[in-house]
C-alpha cells in the first residue's frame, strides 16, 4: 500500500489523544472520538463553532500570545500551561501541540493534538505541596535541634542523657569538663563504669544506691549531694539530680544533671565551724566562769561588800557574755537558713507560760505586775514551737527589761480567723518616734535606751526574722516614756519550709 | 535526800567544767564517779549502773550521741536517764538525743549548777 494514499484521518479515530482540526477563520472542522471522550461534546455539537467554547479564561493570556506568533509564522507551539472547559463546565489541564497544517507554505488547518495531564498537573502540585511542608519540618526541626543544642551546651551544669540500660547517648561541655572526658569516648558506654561516687567520708556509693538507680527502676527523681571519685585530684562535691525520661508510662532512660557544688560545701563548711566555735569554744569558758561564780556565791561570808560588788559583776558580764554568743548564734542561724524549727502541735498559752516562769526571777526582782490575758478558745496547733518561743522570749525580756521597777507588762493573745495575735505591752521607756523604723535592723539601739540598758541589737532583729519566716508580721506602737506595745500576728497555716535543712542533712 | 545515796555518772572533757560539776553533785549528797571520754563513761556505766548519767555531746574520740545509742542497746542502758548537758544546741543535735531517748537536753552556758542538780533530783524523786 502507498503511503501516499493512506487516510490519515482513520489513524485520528484510533489514537489515544485528543485531536481537534480547525480551518484558518478559526472554526472547528472536526474532533476526534477521544476528543468528544475528553471533553464530552460531539462532532456535530462542535463543528463550525469558534474553539473558543473550549477556554476557560484559566490560561494564561501570554500562552495565547505565544500560541499566535507560532502559528502565523507556520510553527508549530506545544505547551503545558492550556487550562480548558469541558461541555459539564468542569475544567482540565491538556498538554497540547497546535500544529500548522499547510498548503504551498501557507496554513489552511491547524491541528490540536490534547493530553490530558490533569491528574498529573494535580500529583504534581501535592509533591510541590508536600517538599514544601517537608522542608518547613526540617527547617524547623533543625532550628530545634540548634536551640536544643545551644540551650544544652549553655547550662552550666553538667548534662548526660542515658538509655534504660543507663548507656550514655548525650552529654554537653560542661560534662566533659567535671569528668575530663571526650563525648566520643564514653557515648554508648554504661555510666556506672565510667566514674565512681562517694559520701562525704569517702565511703563508695554501691551502684544500687546512686540517683540513677532510683530514677530507672522507680521512675522517681532522686537528688542529693555526692563526691565525684578522681584519680589524682581531691574529691569534687557534685549535686546530681536524676530525672526518669518517661514514654507512654515506661521509663526509657533517664537524664543526669551534676553542678559542682563546691563552693557551697566550702561555704557550709565554714558556717558550721563557726556555729561549733560560737556554740561551743566559747561558751565553755564562759559556762566555766559563770558556774565558779555561782559555786563562791554559795558561801555569801567572807566578802567585803566591795569585793561582793566586784564578784557580781564579773558574774552579771558573764551572763551578759553569754546572752551575747546566745544572740550572735541564733542571728547566724536565722541569717544562714538554718535556724532549725520544731513542727509541732502546741498550745500557745502553755509556750507563754514557760517563757514567764523563764523571766520569773527577772519579774519579782523588778516587782513587775505581770497580766497573762489569753483567748480560752485558743487550742493547741501545729506550729514552730520553738519559734514563738523565741519570739516571746525576746519580746517579753525586752518589755521586762525597759520598764522601771513597780511598772506593768502584760501579754495577750487572741486570735482571728487566720492568724494568732499576741501583743506584748509595757510601761517602760517607750521609744522615740524616729527610731520606730529602724528598730529591726541588725544591732540597731536606739538613743534613749543605748547606754543605760545593757543589750546586743539582735534580740528584735532575730525576731523580726522568724516572724518573717513564718510569713507573719509585727508592729510597734510606742510613746517616749509612755511604754510600747508589740502586736505580732502569726498565720495557723505554715508553709512548713525545710528543704534547705535537709539538702544539708544529706551531706 | 532520803534512803541511800544516788549514784550519778558525769561524762565531760572539760576537766575545769567536770570539777564544778562533781564538787557541786558531791556537796548536794551524791556518789558521783566521772569520766572524759564515751570510751571510759560506758564502761563505768555498765560497770556501776549509776542512777542517771549527765552527758556531754562533743567529746574526744567517740561523741556523747553515739555512746547513748550503744548504752540504749543494753538490758540495764536502756532505761538509765540520761540527761544531755552540752554547749552545742544545734537544733539538729537536740532532736536526735531526743529521738534516741534522753530526759532533758540543757545547754551549760544557759543553767545554773544549782539548776542541774534540781532536775537531776526532780528525775530520781
Amino acid at each position: 500500500m502507498n503511503i501516499a494514499a493512506f487516510d490519515y484521518l482513520r489513524v485520528l479515530e484510533t489514537i489515544p489523544e485528543a485531536v481537534v482540526i480547525t480551518d484558518t477563520n478559526p472554526h472547528i472542522v472536526y474532533i476526534n472520538p477521544a476528543f468528544e471522550k475528553l471533553t464530552g461534546y460531539k462532532l456535530s455539537e462542535l463543528k463550525g463553532k469558534n474553539p473558543r467554547i473550549l477556554k476557560s479564561g484559566k490560561t494564561p493570556l501570554r500562552v495565547y500570545q505565544k500560541l499566535y506568533r507560532a502559528l502565523t509564522q507556520g510553527k508549530s507551539f506545544t505547551t503545558r500551561e492550556v487550562i480548558n472547559k469541558r461541555k459539564d463546565g468542569s475544567l482540565y489541564q491538556i498538554d497540547a501541540s497546535y500544529v500548522p497544517i499547510c498548503q504551498t507554505d501557507k496554513p489552511v488547518f491547524y491541528m490540536q493534538i490534547q493530553h490530558d495531564i490533569t491528574e498529573h498537573k494535580k500529583a504534581e502540585t501535592e509533591l510541590v505541596k508536600r517538599a514544601a511542608q517537608l522542608e518547613a519540618v526540617n527547617r524547623s526541626l533543625q532550628e530545634e535541634y540548634v536551640k536544643e543544642k545551644a540551650l544544652l551546651e549553655s547550662i552550666g551544669d553538667g548534662v548526660i542523657a542515658m538509655d534504660k540500660e543507663g548507656k550514655i547517648i548525650a552529654l554537653n561541655k560542661k560534662t566533659e569538663a567535671i569528668f575530663g572526658w571526650k563525648m566520643q569516648d564514653v557515648l554508648g558506654k554504661s555510666l556506672f563504669t565510667q566514674f565512681k561516687l562517694a559520701d562525704e567520708q569517702g565511703k563508695i556509693i554501691p551502684k544500687d544506691l546512686r540517683p540513677i538507680r532510683l530514677a530507672l527502676t522507680t521512675a522517681q527523681v532522686g537528688h542529693g549531694i555526692y563526691f565525684l571519685v578522681k584519680k589524682g585530684t581531691r574529691k569534687i562535691p557534685l549535686f546530681i539530680t536524676s530525672a526518669p525520661v518517661v514514654l507512654d508510662g515506661r521509663v526509657v532512660g533517664a537524664v543526669n544533671i551534676y553542678r559542682d557544688v563546691s563552693q557551697q560545701v566550702a561555704t557550709d563548711r565554714a558556717k558550721d565551724e563557726f556555729l561549733y566555735f560560737a556554740s561551743h569554744t566559747l561558751r565553755t569558758p564562759l559556762s566555766a566562769v559563770a558556774w565558779s561564780i555561782e559555786r563562791l556565791n554559795e558561801d555569801n561570808t567572807g566578802y567585803s561588800s566591795e569585793q561582793r560588788k566586784f564578784l557580781d559583776r564579773i558574774y552579771d558580764q558573764t551572763q551578759r557574755m553569754i546572752k551575747l554568743t546566745n544572740d550572735l548564734l541564733d542571728a547566724t542561724r536565722m541569717e544562714f537558713g538554718i535556724l532549725s524549727y520544731k513542727y509541732e502541735e502546741v498550745n500557745p498559752a502553755k509556750i507563754a507560760s514557760n517563757v514567764i516562769a523563764d523571766l520569773k526571777n527577772r519579774i519579782n526582782d523588778k516587782k513587775i505586775k505581770f497580766k497573762l490575758i489569753a483567748d480560752k478558745n485558743i487550742s493547741a496547733y501545729q506550729t514552730y514551737s520553738n519559734a514563738v518561743y523565741m519570739i516571746l522570749h525576746n519580746l517579753l525580756s525586752n518589755a521586762v527589761k525597759f520598764t522601771p521597777a513597780g511598772g506593768t507588762v502584760s501579754l495577750k493573745i487572741s486570735k482571728t480567723e487566720k492568724e494568732l495575735i499576741l501583743q506584748v505591752s509595757d510601761s517602760g521607756v517607750g521609744i522615740p518616734k524616729l527610731a520606730q523604723g529602724r528598730i529591726f535592723q541588725k544591732m540597731y539601739r536606739a538613743q534613749n535606751v543605748k547606754d543605760k540598758f545593757e543589750g546586743s541589737g539582735l534580740g528584735l532583729y532575730i525576731t523580726s526574722g522568724i516572724i518573717n519566716h513564718m510569713g507573719g508580721k509585727i508592729t510597734v506602737k510606742s510613746r517616749r516614756g509612755q511604754g510600747t506595745t508589740f502586736t505580732v500576728m502569726l498565720p495557723f497555716e505554715l508553709e512548713v519550709i525545710q528543704s534547705k535543712e535537709k539538702d544539708r542533712m544529706q551531706l | 535526800m532520803s534512803g541511800q545515796t544516788k549514784k550519778v555518772l558525769l561524762i565531760e572533757d572539760e576537766i575545769v567544767l567536770l570539777e564544778l560539776l562533781s564538787d557541786k553533785f558531791k556537796d548536794s549528797g551524791f556518789a558521783v564517779t566521772t569520766a572524759q571520754t564515751a570510751e571510759a563513761g560506758i564502761k563505768l556505766a555498765l560497770q556501776n549502773h549509776p542512777d542517771l548519767i549527765l552527758l556531754d555531746v562533743i567529746l574526744p574520740k567517740m561523741d556523747g550521741l553515739t555512746m547513748l545509742k550503744k548504752l540504749r542497746k543494753d538490758e540495764w542502758g536502756k532505761g538509765v536517764p540520761v540527761i544531755i548537758l552540752s554547749n552545742l544546741n544545734d537544733q539538729r543535735k537536740v532532736s536526735e538525743a531526743m529521738k534516741i531517748g534522753v530526759y532533758d537536753f540543757l545547754v551549760k552556758s544557759n543553767v545554773k549548777l544549782a539548776d542541774v542538780v534540781e532536775e537531776v533530783r526532780e528525775v530520781l524523786s
